[in-house]
């Protein structure tokens, strides 16, 4: 069959992480939008909360949709990383990265991701959030039922702890994303002079607006302002 | 004339199946001047003179074209200067005192012949599937027959400059081979004479990739930094969207 030949190809595996990777992407997005209703104080996070919660088959049928894609990224992810680790069975002695230093020669014009620490450390940070999205259902999702969710976020991440744990884990996200964003769309095909300077800069540009944005909330619940 | 003395440490290794290892090396009265290759051309008259085996290495044109040379300088394919072969590396890069580490370029489809020998047949096999167009014998078309714009032409050029080295396989933290096989497929995705078998090329190109056992591209972009014709890895992804294109849409 056409479509198993495409994905079981070291292209189509790409194409997998690539896809899978940006409708995790357009779903951070709206987790991340929706959150942010807490900058419009305690209510507007309820009144949203409920919203959500009212429309429960719709939400379940998402819950496992979200489920099958960090699946299918993290087992596709983790079988690429052991894959690529056969390819040199004899490990070069020295071994330097050089695509730092080729960066600086090239224009920053042609635009290429520009924190090769980033690319470097993807199966690491993807682990890191791993972790941290299994803690965050335990704590939210599958948490206290019948408090107010709105309580449930302000109690949690107004923990030092906790919310320490969360900017850490966001600024990983970030990072996880700098490379992410860069890559799926040279995956995806997309790669043109007149767009990748734009596209370079969104690279940088998205994590931080997210960062800034969810890091923001346990950042100021943890300093003693009051939602 | 300017000399540098060096420490060499090189990897040796009877044939393919032989477990390798370092063997070092002192070198005096290198003239700056020299290449890479002709340093190590010096090393081999001493090694003769002293009735010891020669270190192999592969080299051809000795010009930077043909792509026969090879070998980790330090860790860095080709060595430490950017857009060159090994044969087109000179001494002068060097300082006296330095000790150079040289290893063959390294892939589970690239096997080690001999020392920095490495058989790259896997490369000219993944060509073999899809990497030519088909032209029917006869007499010589009409030149500028099919007209090509200069810019399309020079686009494809910078693709085609690929001298099939093996540095990026060599230098890819995840043993791809998209940077060679990403260079062919665009150069002739680029021109008219590619486009009856542009699909197949694909399919077939990158199905060929696979089965030599060569990794899947992480875009780290090592392969563009060490590449001696500076290939950009545009490339890579113009292949990525001609597989799509192929895999969906293919007849």
């Amino acid at each position: 069959m056409w479509f198993v030949r495409f994905i079981t190809s070291s292209i189509g595996k790409k194409w997998i992480m690539a896809v899978s990777g940006l409708l995790l992407l357009f779903f951070l997005f709206g987790h991340i939008a929706g959150i942010a209703t807490l900058y419009l104080g305690r209510t507007a996070l309820q009144s949203y909360a409920e919203q959500l919660h009212s429309h429960m088959f719709f939400l379940n049928i998402f819950r496992i949709g979200l489920l099958l894609l960090c699946i299918i990224h993290f087992s596709t992810g983790l079988f690429l990383f052991y894959q690529n680790r056969k390819t040199r069975p004899i490990p070069y002695r020295i071994s330097v990265r050089v695509a730092t230093q080729a960066a600086g020669a090239i224009p920053v014009a042609s635009g290429w991701a520009s924190l090769p620490f980033a690319a470097r450390t993807m199966p690491y940070t993807g682990i890191v959030i791993l972790t941290f999205i299994i803690i965050h259902i335990f704590g939210f999702s599958i948490g206290p039922q019948d408090i107010p969710v709105a309580k449930t976020v302000v109690t949690l991440l107004g923990n030092p702890v906790y919310g320490l744990l969360y900017i850490f884990s966001f600024t990983v996200l970030a990072i996880h994303m700098h490379h992410g964003i860069w890559s799926l769309l040279q995956t995806l095909g997309l790669s043109h002079p007149r767009y990748t300077l734009f596209v370079t800069r969104m690279t940088t540009i998205a994590p931080v607006f997210f960062l800034i944005v969810a890091g923001g909330i346990p950042l100021l619940l943890i300093c003693g302002v009051e939602f | 004339m300017k000399t540098i003395n060096l420490t060499l440490q090189i990897w040796r290794q009877k044939n393919k199946d032989a477990p390798g290892d370092f063997e070092t090396f002192t070198l005096n009265n290198i003239s700056t001047a020299m290449s890479f290759l002709e340093m190590l051309d010096l090393l081999n008259e001493n090694l003769t003179l002293q009735g010891q085996e020669p270190v192999a290495f592969d080299h051809d044109c000795r010009e930077g074209v043909c792509g026969m040379c090879g070998a980790m300088v330090n860790g860095i394919a080709h060595g430490p200067e950017p857009e060159t072969t090994l044969c087109q590396l000179h001494m002068r890069h060097f300082q006296s005192g330095d000790t150079l580490v040289i290893e063959p370029f390294r892939s589970r489809a690239f096997p080690i012949k001999r020392d920095l020998v490495i058989d790259r047949s896997a490369l000219d096999r993944i060509i073999q599937a899809g990497g030519y167009i088909s032209v029917n014998t006869g007499g010589a078309p009409e030149a500028g027959t099919i007209p090509i714009p200069a810019k399309t032409a020079e686009l494809a050029m910078d693709a085609a400059a690929c001298i099939g080295c093996g540095a990026c396989v060599a230098s890819c933290p995840s043993g791809a081979a998209m940077l060679f096989t990403g260079a062919k497929i665009s150069q002739l995705s680029r021109l008219p004479q590619g486009q009856p078998e542009r699909k197949e090329r694909a399919l077939a190109m990158v199905q060929a990739m696979d089965r030599e056992g060569f990794g899947n591209c992480s875009n780290e972009r090592e392969c563009e930094a060490v590449c001696p014709k500076a290939i950009s890895i545009r490339h890579v992804a113009r292949m990525n969207r001609e597989y799509l294109l192929a895999s969906f849409f293919g007849e």
